[in-house]
This record gives structure tokens, C-alpha cells and sequence, in this order.
């Protein structure tokens, strides 16, 4: 539908815009300047603070130009004596409240109100008001509220309210004593994003992180990607010469178009943390000495060298993290293949992802989420399952939830825990543990029985349809709700919905894939998308909800131990000529161990050394024990890390690594979108990025990588990458590519959703599996959930290392539903001991009922609580993902 | 602990009796435009809004905490805190208060032993200041208990309390 254009005058000037738009608009549009303090673009027009009042012709008064729809023919005049006479009184008036401390204001130099005194000349008090008093609200850890400074604009409470879906702020009380705060002073709901303080135009809110710690003017800032999920959300890094001052983002850019999370936010001090590694480390007898870095790089060398002239390059595996960046994944992999000579690597994504990147290669040929994270706010349907995704792909969730709000999508949600995402839920199936493949395989048949699938597309686009169609005629409504929990009645429910939406998207997390079958429910997954239709267009998508910054990265730059760069695999001898000819050696052509297949290796003495690169492992790892005593069977580990975690601790040697604010590189998000990573100030101490450790390393062991920047590294990837084709750092100045990107040009910003010419075969594969219910087991009558909380990142290496985040969230606790602590005696903050048939921890209890009576939560971030010690994993027989969302427990109270 | 237990959806244990307030809510639920008529009702029950009636009400009407608050705080005719048995309603309207309404209200409040606006300390009295109730005719009046007392002297409308006291 062709919009419909309208054309006025503003300051005899013609303007044309869209019907519908406000003189406002029309203003900004042409970049006619109109004063405002209650406007923003995002959120709804308040028409409160009166500054914007402009004059239309044949009008009798002045109107506020944010909220009168700009009419045909329209004559209107921004700036006559009147109006200047009008706004300046205006000001007069908030001003009244408003104390002038401005040289004390941590805004100050950088508060709407001040421009608008200082353009209008407002300086005197013409009217003697006695400013009232109020306490300061500082009731909020991260962000102080004074409410004489507030002018009641309301941006602050539309952000939360409309923004953000949150709802902790309002308006109280009327008249003169209205207020803006949080209802009976209680922070309820309050996620900390500090969205209100992003759009605060005065000093009424300020962040209590960087209050104080620089004026204005003296802050550079450098646009960077955020360290934690998977979101990519971008981030301006304002530092004050090597201090970082504070984390904010700007509306319209990145994949976050200006939101952040808590973590993302606040969540910045480890930088500049004391015990960051500022040296290189070598373990001897009296513990760790700091060594020079030429000591630490020859030793580590000759006892590389050394292992693998002795025992072969076999005996030597690697390990990534997936917070470093594409450039320094990539030289890890050319590492250990070129220079040790060895396929053993792999990275976190094995831990949480394995089954997404198998299952999405076996069924369309591509190992990564389909279409980009913004299209998710014009979806009409959603299914989203096994991810709590208000905690830990915030921004991701935020689409959603403004999805169902303004645009009326209808969100499925399956999952047995009660979320702040099930609150927006249209049905929400809530399966018992382990049993959602039955829940997905449900939908299918429902789907296929109501003749609701695609036939055309099926037929057109699709392999395996008939076998697959026999696959699930099993999985009767009735029979599924007795499997699983979940009425069928809403199992109908909720078929219905995706099916016949016009388009739809399934997001999954970790719920899902954590699973000893995870890959076959990441496949019943994808059969929905393909039988539904719901797949190769803009809004259709498949969302593998990643856990850390740069999952996808570390998996695309080949940190894999059976695929190349680019999902190239290292069995086809093609694929392997091309790297070799470009590297000048030769390759192995055996694939490589697996994660936990290194671990068991290591236990039995058949692997002998490993380097970890920004990883904790022993915690990362969901069986804490067999992490570690793999570790301890190791002649030799060499980690590199920001922090001497626990895994750094049981290393020969640790070098000390830049974090993300102090280099320069590139990650990609979970959507596919490329971004560059920026240093805004110097790593500590003599840290090194990982990238310049990774080059100095292969020139001490005798293959020398001779790069001199992290271009270089993404020149070479650009090269031998062909979804990577034509990315360069000139390209990635804005807002990112998503692969593929090749376009002969090397610009533009690549390709937001992949449509079936993407996809390997042109089609995408239906897949067939078994059903395995999950096992019970006598003495453990608990099920043991572990996952993510919002205050918190993966291991916490970073998170817990920050002050506010750490305040918030100091420690680990365990979930107990109200029925089950009744019957055991357990009262909310009583110790208690978790025991299972491997281990057993301790932990406070936490009484409330967001699980059905019979399962129990425990967050994973907490090396002071380390609950994978209860986790013997089950091993996914074909992506090789050590299953642990599910264990069987039992709870006793202690001290008694 | 941790502080992700600010979240809403974790019910928090509420000591009021709900079963009273669920009935009335069970006829609102999903209704647009419910929030200002459920309120009234449920203060029709419980008397005044107390926190925990305020937070339920929000949950069971799935709305934020900030808006039910919002809305409850803004109109004079919500109450946040206790009220008596009955209310003693002074009208403080310009006739009433030419006619010595200002007297009656100071020697009510100093009889019970409250401040306008508070409750009596058994519970059976909220005193508080309205504007004109509209009956100018027999200044100066005051409403006790839903009924209108009018012409009143000091003595009179003392009397007229003291006969609620004593349950007449």
C-alpha cells in the first residue's frame, strides 16, 4: 500500500511526509529545530512540557507541535517573538523547581534544560518560589533519583512502561504532589537496565556508577559490541583518558536500536578490576612467578614442541572461549592446526549449541540462526522454547514482549518454568522436564491431522516429508498430554496459531539443547518451521538463542574439531587444499576430539596437554568433577585469561589476555551480524590481546603467523571464508554485515534472513527421531534444573567480578517450590544440601513456585556453589553435548 | 538473596484474607476499563486499599504494580490507609464554613483523639475534611456512618458521634 504523502509550510519551507505524522516530525524532518523536553522518538507523545508550542496560521493559539498531526496546506512558524516569549516562560517555570546546582550536577554541560536557559537566556528567578524538599531516592543500586530536579516529563516511566515492559515506574499522587517513583517505594520489577536513565534530559536520574567521575567534555567515547550474550548489542564505551567512565547506547544503532541490559549496562568495572592478570605466570614449586613475556612463549613452545615430538600432535588439544573475537578464534584454530598440526579444537559452543550447529547443518545446510533478531518485533506468531529470555538474551526478549504488545503477535511458550516471558505468553505448555520433544512432536501432528501444514511448500521446498509424517503419528493429543503434562486442549491451542499465522518464528535456548536428545529437539523444531512454511522469508526464522558474545564466531572460524572455517569439513580433501595452499602446511585429515571426548581422553592419560583461551573451564563444563580431574591428569596446561579463575589456577603456565574494552577485533552475533570490537583504554600491566599471544606464540614455536593487526587476520578470513567474502574493517564501520555478505562490492549490510537458495540444497530436511522419556530414579525424587539468572553471565567471570552485579546477586541459592519446602521443613534462607549420585552441594534455599512442585533451580554462575558438581553428564550421541539441564537430586534440610 | 525476587510473577505471601477480593476479581479479569470499578468494589469490602490488596489486585488483573498504584493514589476517593468502622465526613465548604464547621471539626478530632484524616485508635472512626457535599442549605453539616446531620452546633454533632459510639 503506497503511503499516502501531505505537504505544509514550516518556516516557509515546504515539507512532505507521510499522512499521519505530527508537525513535529514534518520539523525534524526537514532539521528545523523545535525545542522539546517530554519528546522522544520511541515512545508515545506526553505533549507535557510545552516547550515545542509552535503558531499555525488561521489557529487562534500556539499547540504543541509533538502532538497536532501536520494537516495539507498546513502555514506554521517555529520561532516568532511570541513563541520565544511563551518558551521562555515556560522554562522560567520548571526552573522553579528546579535547584540551579548546575556546577555540582553530574549532567551538567550535558542537560536539556540547561541548553534551553542558556538559548533562551533564562538566568534570574523573577517569581521567589520556594523549591520544595524531597529525600533523594536512592533506593535503586545503580541509579539515584532526585525529585527536585524532575520536571515530570514522564520519558522515564513511557521507557519502562512501553519500551522495556516493565512497568517499576509511575506517577503518583496529583496535582502539585505528583511524583515520579516506584510504587510504595518497593522496587518491584525493576530489571536495573537504567532504560530511564538513558532518556532522563536533566540530572533528575543519574547512574551512581560514574556520578562524579567526569565532566562532559572530558569523556571519549568509542562504539564497541557488548561482552556478554549473544545479542551483540552495541555499546559506546565513554572512557576518560584510560578510565572507563560508563556503558551507554544510542536509539538507531546496532541490533539494539539503543537498549541495554543490566549486565550490558552497569556491568563494566571487572575491567579495571584489581586482580585482573597482569603478567605472564609459569607454576613452579613455590607457586605462581611472574615471568617476562619471551620466558613464558619459549617454554610454552618447547613444551608443545616437545609433547608433540614425543607423544604426537595428538596428545595436544585446544580450547576457545567465545568471548574472544573472530580474528583471534581464527589464528587459535590456524594454531593448533597449522602449527601443532592437530583437528583437537573446540569451543564453548559444544557446552550449550552443539546440537543447534548439527541440527541446522544436517537439516538446511547452514549452522546458524536464520533471520535477524529485529524482524522478530513484526512477527505474527512465536514459539519460544526452553529459554528464559528476559534473562539472558534480554534484548532479544524485549522484541518480543514489544512484539505482543504493539504488534499483536501471538507468543507460544513452552517451558516449565514460570518467567516474566510467560506473562505474555497466548498459551503457555508447560511440559514436564525432559519431555518436550513429545510437546513439539505433538504440534506436528495436530498440525498434519488438521490438514493445517503447507502442501505447496512442503513439496516444493522440503526433503524426507513422508517419513517424517509416519515419524510422528504417534504422538496423539491424548497420548501427549499423558507423556508430557500438557492439556490437549492447549496443545490444539497453540497449533493452531502457529500454523495458521502468516508468518512465524521459533526461538529456542538452552532448555532445549542441554538435553541427552537435544538434537532431536532441535530437529522437531525445525520439521515445525518446514511443515508450517514458516522458513526462507523475512519473519520466518529459526532463533538459536546463543549464550555468549561471540558463539557464532568461535563456531564459524572453524574452533571445531570436524569442520574447517566456514563449516568446511576437515574430512573432504578439497576443503582442507585450500587452507593448506594459504597456510603453507600440510593438514591433518582426521577429525579432531570433541570437548568432553578430550576431557575423557585426558582422564586416561591419552591426552596430555591443552591450551584454553578464555575459557573457565572446570565451571563452564557441566560436570565439574570430571572437568577437573581431567584437567589434573594433564602434563601441561596453558591458559589465557583476563582473570586467574579456577581453571587458570590449575595451569603450568597462564598468560595474562586483554579484555574486550582494550582491543580491536570483530565477534558475531547470534543473527549473523559482524560487528568490530573496539579498545577504548590500555589493558592492564603487560596483558597482551589474544591475537597478538596467539602470533608471538607461533613465532616461538617455530611456524611464525606474521600478522600485524587484526585486519590482516580479517583480510585472510575474508579470503577463505566465503560466507565472509567481502568483509573488511572499512565495511564494518556502522552497524555491522551479517553473513553472507559477499555482494562483488564490499558494501551494504549483507543479508538479514537466508532464504532457501542459502540453504544447502536448495531445500530444507525434514528429520525423523525416537522418543526417549526421561528417567526417574528412586532415591532422587527431585529433578535438578540448572540454567542462567539476569544478574549473571555464563561462568561469571566478568559479572560476579563486577561491584553492582555482584551487590545484587552475591550468591548461588536453590529454587524450592512452597508445597515441597513445606513438607521438608525448609524456610526461605535455610541452608540446605542438594544431593545427588555424584555429588552433593550446598546452598540457601529460595522458596517460590516458578517450578511445579517436584523440580528444583539452581543458577550455574557461581564458583562459590558449584552445582555441576551434581552433574554426571549423558553425552548427545551425534553432536556430542554433554547433557545437563536435567538431574535427579535430593534435598535435606541442614542443622537439624 | 538475590534480588531477582522483585519480579512480580514470584508471588509474595500476602497475610490479608483474599477469598473476598477474588470474588469480586473473578468479575473484572480480562475486562478492559475493570481496574477503577474492581477497585471500588474491593475497598467496599476491606474499607481502604492496603499494600498487599493493591499488589494482589494488580497481579490478578495482570497489570504493573505502578499503574493500579498510580491510578489509586491519584483519586481522593481511594484510601491507603485504615479506616474506620464509619467515616466522619466535616463539610469544609464555604457555607458550612462561615456557618463554624471549622469549630466542629477541631472539637470532633480533639473528642477522638485524631488528626483530620486519621483513624480512631478502636478502629471505629475515620475523621476527614470533604469539600462542599452540596447541601448549603442546612450548614453546617457533616455525613457520620452514610447519614446526614445538619444545622449542627458543636454539642449536636458531638452527640451525634457519641450515639454511634454507643451504638444507637
Amino acid at each position: 500500500m503506497a503511503e499516502e504523502f501531505i505537504t505544509l509550510t514550516i518556516d516557509d519551507i515546504q515539507v512532505s511526509i507521510e499522512k499521519g505524522s505530527t508537525i513535529l516530525d514534518a520539523a525534524c524532518k526537514q532539521n528545523i529545530y523545535v525545542p522539546t523536553l517530554c519528546y522522544q522518538p520511541k515512545l508515545t507523545r506526553f505533549g507535557a512540557c510545552r516547550l515545542c508550542l509552535v503558531e499555525i496560521e488561521g489557529f487562534r493559539k500556539l499547540v504543541a507541535a509533538c502532538t497536532t498531526p501536520a494537516t495539507e496546506g498546513m502555514v506554521v512558524h517555529t520561532r516568532t517573538s511570541e513563541i520565544d516569549a511563551m518558551r521562555k516562560t515556560v522554562v522560567e517555570l520548571l526552573l522553579l523547581h528546579h535547584p540551579l546546582d548546575c556546577l555540582t550536577c553530574d549532567r551538567g554541560g550535558d542537560c536539556e534544560l540547561q541548553k534551553l536557559a542558556f538559548n533562551l537566556r533564562v538566568s534570574d528567578d523573577r517569581f521567589g518560589f520556594k523549591v520544595e524538599e524531597y529525600p533523594v531516592d536512592d533506593s535503586n543500586l545503580f541509579i539515584q533519583r532526585n525529585f527536585k530536579k524532575c520536571m515530570l516529563c514522564g520519558k522515564c516511566v513511557r521507557a519502562c512502561d512501553e519500551v522495556r515492559n516493565v512497568g517499576a515506574l509511575g506517577f503518583f499522587q496529583r496535582g502539585f504532589s505528583t511524583v515520579i517513583g516506584y510504587p510504595y517505594n518497593k522496587l518491584v520489577n525493576c530489571e536495573y537496565c537504567g532504560q530511564c536513565l538513558s532518556v532522563c534530559p536533566v540530572g533528575a536520574l543519574i547512574s551512581k556508577l560514574s556520578a562524579f567521575e567526569a565532566r562532559p567534555w572530558e569523556v571519549d567515547q568509542v562504539r564497541s559490541v557488548c561482552a556478554y550474550c549473544s545479542c551483540g548489542c552495541s555499546v559506546i564505551l565513554e572512557h576518560k583518558r584510560d578510565k572507563l567512565i560508563k556503558i551507554s547506547s544510542r536509539e538507531g544503532i546496532g541490533a539494539n536500536d539503543g537498549l541495554l541490559c543490566l549486565k550490558g549496562r552497569f556491568g563494566y568495572d571487572f575491567v579495571s578490576a584489581d586482580n585482573r592478570l597482569t603478567t605472564p605466570l609459569v607454576k613452579t614449586d613455590k607457586g605462581f612467578m611472574p615471568v617476562g613475556w619471551a620466558e613464558a612463549l619459549e617454554f610454552v613452545a618447547k613444551r608443545f614442541n616437545q609433547i608433540k615430538r614425543e607423544q604426537g600432535a595428538a596428545a595436544i588439544a585446544g580450547i576457545a572461549g567465545s568471548r574472544c573475537t573472530n580474528e583471534e578464534n581464527y589464528l587459535f584454530q590456524k594454531f593448533m592446526r597449522a602449527c601443532i598440526g592437530t583437528n583437537n579444537v573446540d569451543n564453548y559452543a559444544r557446552l550449550e549449541h552443539a546440537p543447534s550447529v548439527t541440527g541446522l547443518m544436517r537439516s538446511l545446510g547452514v549452522a546458524a540462526t536464520t533471520n535477524s533478531l529485529a524482524e522478530l518485533c513484526r512477527t505474527d506468531a512465536i514459539l519460544l522454547a526452553g529459554s528464559n529470555i528476559t534473562a539472558s538474551q534480554v534484548i532479544a526478549g524485549i522484541f518480543i514482549k514489544q512484539a505482543v504488545r504493539n504488534h499483536g503477535t501471538k507468543l507460544i511458550v513452552i517451558d516449565p518454568r514460570s518467567m516474566e516471558i510467560t506473562r505474555f505468553a497466548d498459551v503457555w505448555l508447560r511440559p514436564k522436564p525432559g519431555t518436550d520433544l513429545a510437546v513439539i512432536n505433538g504440534l506436528l501432528h495436530i498440525i498434519l491431522k488438521s490438514g493445517w501444514h503447507q502442501q505447496q511448500f512442503i513439496a516444493e521446498y522440503t526433503l524426507g516429508f513422508d517419513e517424517f509424517s509416519k515419524s510422528i503419528a504417534k504422538f496423539t493429543p491424548k497420548r501427549v498430554e499423558a507423556l508430557t503434562g500438557v492439556p490437549a486442549a492447549q496443545l490444539e491451542q497453540a497449533a493452531q496459531i502457529f500454523a495458521q499465522a502468516d508468518t512465524g518464528a521459533v526461538a529456542y535456548g538452552m532448555g532445549i539443547t542441554q538435553q541427552p536428545y537435544g538434537l532431536d529437539n532441535v530437529s522437531a523444531l525445525i520439521n515445525l518451521s518446514l511443515l508450517t512454511g514458516k522458513l526462507g522469508r523475512e519473519h520466518c526464522g529459526i532463533y538459536a538463542l546463543r549464550s555468549s558474545c561471540n558463539v557464532q564466531g568461535a563456531c564459524d572460524m572453524g574452533v571445531l574439531p570436524d569442520y574447517l572455517p566456514d563449516y568446511q569439513s576437515v574430512a573432504q580433501a578439497e576443503h582442507r587444499q585450500k587452507f593448506e595452499q594459504s597456510w603453507g602446511v600440510k593438514l591433518p585429515a582426521d577429525k579432531g576430539l570433541y570437548l568432553p571426548q578430550m576431557l575423557i581422553k585426558a582422564q586416561a592419560g591419552q591426552l596430555s596437554a591443552m591450551y584454553i583461551m578464555g575459557e573457565n573451564l572446570i565451571h563452564a563444563y557441566p560436570d565439574y568433577n570430571q572437568a577437573l580431574s581431567a584437567l589434573k591428569s594433564l602434563d601441561f596446561l596453558v591458559v589465557q585469561d583476563i582473570f586467574p579463575t579456577d581453571t587458570a589456577k590449575l595451569a603450568d603456565v597462564i598468560l595474562p589476555a586483554a579484555s574486550y574494552a582494550e582491543k580491536l577485533g570483530t565477534c558475531t552475533n547470534m543473527e549473523r551480524r559482524v560487528q568490530q570490537v573496539r579498545p577504548a583504554v590500555p589493558a592492564p600491566g603487560e596483558a597482551k590481546a589474544d591475537w597478538e599471544i596467539l602470533v608471538e606464540l607461533s613465532r616461538a614455536t617455530g611456524l611464525a603467523m606474521n600478522y600485524t593487526s587484526p585486519a590482516e587476520v580479517m583480510a585472510e578470513i575474508s579470503q577463505l571464508l566465503p560466507d565472509y567474502r567481502d568483509i573488511n574493517y572499512k565495511r564494518l564501520a556502522g552497524d555491522g554485515v551479517f553473513w553472507p555478505a559477499q555482494d562483488g562490492e564490499g558494501e551494504g549490510e549483507g543479508q538479514r534472513y537466508f532464504t532457501f537458495e542459502d540453504f544447502a540444497e536448495g531445500k530444507g530436511r525434514f528429520s525423523t527421531s525416537e522418543y526417549h522419556p526421561p528417567a526417574g530414579e528412586e532415591n532422587y525424587p527431585f529433578i535438578l534444573i540448572t540454567g542462567g539468572i539476569l544478574f549473571h553471565h555464563a561462568t561469571g567471570t566478568m559479572s560476579r567480578r563486577t561491584k553492582g552485579l555482584s551487590y545484587l546477586c552475591p550468591e548461588g541459592y536453590i529454587e524450592i517450590n512452597p508445597e515441597d519446602a513445606d513438607k521438608l521443613g525448609i524456610k526461605e534462607g535455610e541452608l540446605v544440601e542438594v544431593v545427588s549420585s555424584v555429588g552433593r552441594v550446598q546452598a540457601k534455599a529460595k522458596v517460590d513456585d516458578r517450578y511445579q512442585p517436584g523440580i528444583v533451580f539452581m543458577p550455574n554462575h557461581f564458583a562459590n556453589m558449584p552445582v555441576n558438581k551434581l552433574i554426571k553428564v549423558k553425552l548427545e550421541t551425534v553432536s556430542h553435548l554433554p547433557a545437563s539441564k536435567y538431574t535427579l537430586v535430593d534435598i535435606h534440610k541442614l542443622g537439624v | 538473596m538475590c534480588a531477582e525476587s522483585n519480579k512480580e510473577c514470584c508471588k509474595p505471601k500476602i497475610a490479608v484474607d483474599l477469598t473476598a477480593a477474588n470474588e469480586i476479581l473473578d468479575q473484572y479479569r480480562g475486562k478492559p476499563g475493570a481496574l477503577i470499578p474492581a477497585l471500588q468494589k474491593v475497598q467496599e469490602h476491606y474499607r481502604w486499599l492496603s499494600q498487599p490488596l493493591v499488589e494482589h489486585i494488580a497481579r490478578e488483573l495482570n497489570m504493573f504494580l505502578s499503574e493500579v498504584y498510580g491510578v489509586v493514589s491519584f483519586y481522593s476517593q481511594f484510601y491507603t490507609s485504615p479506616r474506620g468502622e464509619y467515616t466522619i465526613q466535616i463539610c469544609r465548604g464555604t457555607a458550612c464554613h462561615v456557618k463554624g464547621s471549622l469549630r466542629i471539626l477541631e472539637q470532633l478530632a480533639a473528642e477522638l483523639g485524631v488528626e483530620p484524616g486519621e483513624m480512631t485508635r478502636d478502629g471505629k472512626f475515620t475523621v476527614e475534611e470533604v469539600n462542599c457535599i452540596g447541601a448549603c442549605g442546612i450548614a453546617p453539616v457533616i455525613v457520620a456512618g452514610g447519614k446526614t446531620f445538619g444545622s449542627l452546633t458543636v454539642a449536636q454533632a458531638l452527640a451525634a458521634i457519641r450515639n454511634f459510639d454507643s451504638g444507637v
